[in-house]
């Protein structure tokens, strides 16, 4: 048996027992020194009529700025190799996935991926369920995989995809993102606003002035990912910040 | 409906086999180009089949609309005679409570494509396949399938074990791995198929032990 396989059952069995999603990302992390790639992510298709790709990404462990305008940017539905994934059943590497030269959206997102520090990669298609499916990529300034190591990585996905999506539909929650910290100041001014009152009304209450609440609401906002402040609002309650 | 078949039954289900046989040849052979497995009549028949074998047909009809076959490894099968080198980590399990799961298959025209529902008689044959191990109290069974499948035995509530690494055997994606039988597997099975229903079997034979009427019970 070569170093690779063993590598591979070892990761597998130690997956098999994640309790929690930052098991598999440590994991995954440390399979990554390994194997040599630098980052990876572990994620859903969206299906066809899906309105936003935010929620397809399981364990989404793609340097920080890369995530943040690949999901925002729904790179999901134009990347090459995302797209590739749906044709096919067997693992590739990112410059085998085909795009026309007309295609610039495709150029684009392999091309930005660079700036990142992700020139290759190496992707495996994952199709448990009738559906669009997912995979599991990892992505490198360089990757030399052997075929070995290409087996082993296959068989890692298979089961890294596995437990994240059973860990987290048995969460009953969506994408692994760590859940941000509000500070003192930054939930009150949170609560002044869901009771209905204006930043000036808050400052008079927390006796404070009108731009600091102001700085903190939008401070929340930012951690939350949230564009305004009603979104803010909403998603300070349904992350069980504010009651 | 799934109807099994084994030595206790073999004998009255003559009709049944012959089409099972062909069935086999025209998914196997013809569908999927396994031209080693190809015969002269048409009836895909390999040295495995015999005493001892399980055979789960899927009935919609009289036709045979997907088909698996489990075979003991009390004596030579799939791992140890065709491709024992798919079993990377050392002897694989076997004894009384393990068999193989082989010719799993769907007929063509139904497969489901991308974008469709997966299809009954695919369900019913992964279901009936945890209910028969259970039936018969095996521990799992062993099986070499594609690695695209893998996730699917995992939801299906089945302990996957990989026996090896994803590998080409005959110029198609194998791997080796022994599914686990778990006290969810059947459940799973059940959801994850989405049919909620008492499953339609035949009437059971002496072959399923007494447990059979417990298993009913629990359908319900």
């Amino acid at each position: 048996m070569s170093q690779d396989s063993h590598k591979a059952f070892e990761i597998v069995g130690r997956l098999k027992q994640a309790a929690r999603i930052p098991d598999i990302l440590r994991e995954m992390r440390s399979a990554g020194a390994y194997f040599g790639y630098d980052a990876f992510i572990i994620t859903n298709l969206p299906a066809e009529h899906a309105i936003s790709t935010q929620g397809c990404a399981l364990v989404p462990a793609w340097p920080e700025g890369w995530r943040k305008r690949y999901f925002d940017r729904d790179y999901l539905r134009i990347d090459p190799v995302a797209n590739h994934v749906r044709r096919t059943t067997e693992p590739f590497l990112w410059r085998e996935a085909p795009y026309r030269a007309d295609e610039a959206g495709a150029a684009r997102v392999m091309g930005e991926a660079t700036e990142f520090g992700l020139t290759q990669g190496f992707c495996v298609p994952i199709h448990h369920l009738s559906g669009p499916g997912g995979g599991v990529s990892f992505g490198a300034d360089r990757l030399d995989l052997s075929d070995d190591a290409k087996a082993a990585l296959h068989l890692v996905s298979i089961y890294a995809y596995q437990r994240a999506e059973t860990l987290i539909r048995e969460g009953g929650r969506s994408p692994a993102r760590k859940a941000p910290r509000l500070t003192a100041r930054e939930v009150e001014c949170l609560r002044w606003t869901a009771a209905g009152k204006t930043s000036w009304e808050a400052s008079e209450i927390l006796s404070t002035s009108q731009r600091t609440v102001e700085f903190h609401l939008k401070n929340a906002a930012r951690k939350l990912d949230a564009v305004n402040r009603v979104q803010c609002v909403a998603e300070a309650m349904r992350q069980g910040i504010i009651a | 409906m799934v109807v099994v078949i084994d030595d206790d039954n073999i004998s009255r289900h003559g009709d049944l086999m012959d089409k099972i046989y062909r069935f086999r040849h025209a998914l196997f052979v013809e569908r999927l180009n396994w031209e080693a497995c190809r015969r002269p009549d048409g009836r895909e028949i390999d040295q495995f089949d015999g005493p001892g074998c399980i055979h789960l047909a899927y009935l919609e009809g009289a036709a045979v609309t997907a088909y698996t076959r489990l075979l003991p490894t009390t004596r030579p099968h799939l791992l140890t005679e065709v491709y024992p080198h798919l079993a990377e980590r050392g002897p694989a399990p076997r004894g009384a409570a393990v068999y193989e799961w082989t010719r799993c298959g769907t007929l063509p025209s139904r497969r489901e494509g991308r974008t469709s529902r997966i299809d009954p008689a695919t369900a019913g044959i992964f279901i009936a396949a945890a209910e028969v191990a259970r039936a018969r109290g095996l521990d799992g069974l062993l099986a070499q399938t594609h690695p695209i499948l893998v996730n699917r035995l995992m939801s299906c509530g089945w302990d996957v074990e990989p026996l090896g690494l994803p590998t080409t055997y005959q110029g198609h994606s194998i791997l080796a791995v022994y599914a686990r039988l778990t006290p969810d597997t059947v459940a799973e099975s059940h959801r994850f198929f989405n049919l909620d229903a008492a499953p339609p079997h035949a009437p059971r034979t002496q072959a399923i032990r007494p447990s059979v009427p417990a298993e009913r019970r629990l359908h319900a």
